[in-house]
């Protein structure tokens, strides 16, 4: 009798996880796009009325799509790699971002199917960036994360992955990293990311995370060189030191010190 | 995949297979649970042939399995039946798959039988992602799964059989290699790196038989990650699988 009770129990284990699939993914083919392209970007966003909340209007794309071509030049001539295969771009509509991709603002990448997803709505606050783009719906960060992965290989840590997106894109929640910084020295020490935290400490805020690696990530560039840099890109965890010792030839404690002293001059 | 064969015992039977599937691997356009499948994927389509062998013991049955797929030609869309993505020359995808399962009576009634048991094998997938520009990817996957296995069986009569049945398998990272490289657009190799994959595998099967000739839909779906270190940890993520493999099977038995 108990070796019956066993065998049902068994039987209802396994219906219960082969329909576990439901709760990992499920199918959610979204065919309905405009499409623009250029030499480098292709972009999918939505028609008019497509949803409760604005979708781009055809100026509006086709700024969005010029803009993408610039950061695309300036990826690939920042990290010096040739890079001509074209990125994808998935423009959700903000009311239906959240449920499709994860996110009510900003986005996430897919570098292996050179894609990536962001959500398009009108930001209330005027910005410029780095490269002169004024009030851009999306900047370079998810670009980056392409265009890095694809040239340089697959990241080994959270600290370059991230720190050459917020470099190279220079802002975050569209605010320039370097005032975010000299904002955190001046009024929350506690969060400035020292090189240490910035390699194990990976779960801090991303409001703390980001502009932190992309300043560190700036400044390991301009003092060592980008080639040597990008050497450290695919390292993991456990060698990135080492490796940053022997490729750079400088200690990471004197790095550490020379780092603190820039976040002081800033 | 195991279907609909009353054995009686210390008896056996071989049965080959032909088929044809479809396989789709999907973006993560939702990374949190649950995740959503979506555009751009990448699609192949292609013939496979297998070869069961079941051997019936006084207690379970025990079935081996290979099945062979043949390389095929992978392509992208992006949601609008435009392939921005890939070259078909050169991009392919191929997999192989031999296997064991052990199966037990859980109960009977009628012309009703239910079978459970557990299932095992190896997997080997290669999947060579040939972009436009010349750039390439390829990963190549050796990997163990474990898992239990649940079938049920109506005979219809003598010479009907009705069959459906699924597996639930795990492939741990400790189980399991892998190997990435990337190419640049003169095939020099400028990124290298084993991984191991943490994946989740459904299988789910439906069977008529009619007498030796049977016809099986297989839906088979796959989900997981793979880091550059064992465990389970997400970064140094290097690939990752969204793949749904639907099949359709015609097996003749001797």
């Amino acid at each position: 009798m108990k070796h019956k009770i066993l065998k049902y129990y068994f039987c209802l284990l396994v219906i219960t996880i082969s329909s576990c699939t439901d709760f990992i993914a499920e199918k959610d083919l979204q065919p309905e796009w405009e499409v623009i392209e250029s030499n480098r970007i292709v972009l999918h966003y939505r028609s008019p009325g497509f949803s409760n909340e604005a979708s781009p209007t055809i100026d509006e794309a086709y700024f969005i799509l010029h803009n993408q071509e610039l950061y695309y030049r300036a990826v690939c001539d920042s990290i010096n790699r040739d890079y001509s295969d074209r990125v994808l771009i998935y423009l959700f509509n903000s009311d239906e971002a959240d449920e499709r991709t994860g996110t009510a603002s900003g986005g996430h990448s897919i570098p292996k199917l050179n894609a990536f997803y962001f959500s398009f709505f009108h930001h209330p606050r005027e910005y410029t960036d780095k490269y002169g783009v004024e009030k851009p719906f999306l900047g370079a960060h998810e670009l980056v994360h392409v265009i890095t992965h694809q040239t340089l290989g697959y990241p080994g840590t959270r600290l370059m992955s991230e720190g050459y997106a917020n470099w190279l894109d220079g802002s975050y929640a569209r605010y320039d990293i370097p005032d975010i910084i000299i904002s955190y020295r001046n009024n929350n020490p506690e969060k400035i990311m020292n090189p240490d935290e910035l390699l194990n400490d990976t779960d801090r805020d991303e409001s703390v995370y980001y502009p932190n690696a992309g300043l560190f990530t700036g400044f390991l560039v301009n003092t060592y060189g980008i080639e040597n840099i990008n050497r450290l890109f695919n390292c993991g965890r456990g060698d990135l030191i080492s490796d940053f010792e022997n490729i750079c030839y400088d200690s990471w404690v004197d790095m550490t010190e020379k780092y603190s002293a820039y976040i002081e001059d800033l | 995949m195991v279907n609909g064969q009353e054995l009686s015992a210390d008896s056996s039977l071989i049965r080959f297979k032909t088929g044809f599937s479809e396989y789709m691997s999907y973006s993560q356009v939702k990374r949190s649970f649950p995740m959503n499948m979506g555009y751009p994927l990448l699609y192949a389509r292609t013939a496979s042939l297998g070869v069961e062998y079941m051997r019936q013991g006084k207690k379970a049955g025990h079935i081996f399995n290979g099945e062979i797929f043949i390389p095929s030609a992978l392509n992208s869309d992006n949601g609008t039946g435009s392939d921005f993505l890939l070259q078909e020359e050169g991009s392919y995808w191929f997999r192989s798959d031999a296997g064991y399962r052990m199966r037990m009576s859980l109960m009977r009634t009628g012309d009703l039988r239910i079978y459970h048991g557990i299932a095992t094998g190896m997997l080997f997938e290669q999947r060579k992602l040939n972009y436009q520009s010349s750039d390439s990817e390829i990963t190549t996957d050796l990997n163990i799964y474990l898992g239990p296995s649940l079938q049920a069986v109506f005979t219809v009569n003598e010479d009907w059989q009705l069959s459906g049945g699924f597996d639930a398998l795990f492939y741990l990272p400790y189980l399991n290699y892998g190997k990435i490289s990337k190419m640049d657009m003169s095939a020099n190799e400028f990124y290298s790196t084993s991984y191991h994959g943490f994946y989740y595998q459904t299988s789910f099967s439906f069977s008529v038989r009619y007498r030796r000739l049977m016809l099986t839909l297989i839906k088979n779906d796959m989900a997981g990650y793979a880091s550059q270190q064992y465990g389970f940890d997400k970064e140094g993520m290097v690939h990752f699988k969204l793949d749904r493999i639907c099949s359709v099977k015609l097996s003749l038995e001797l």
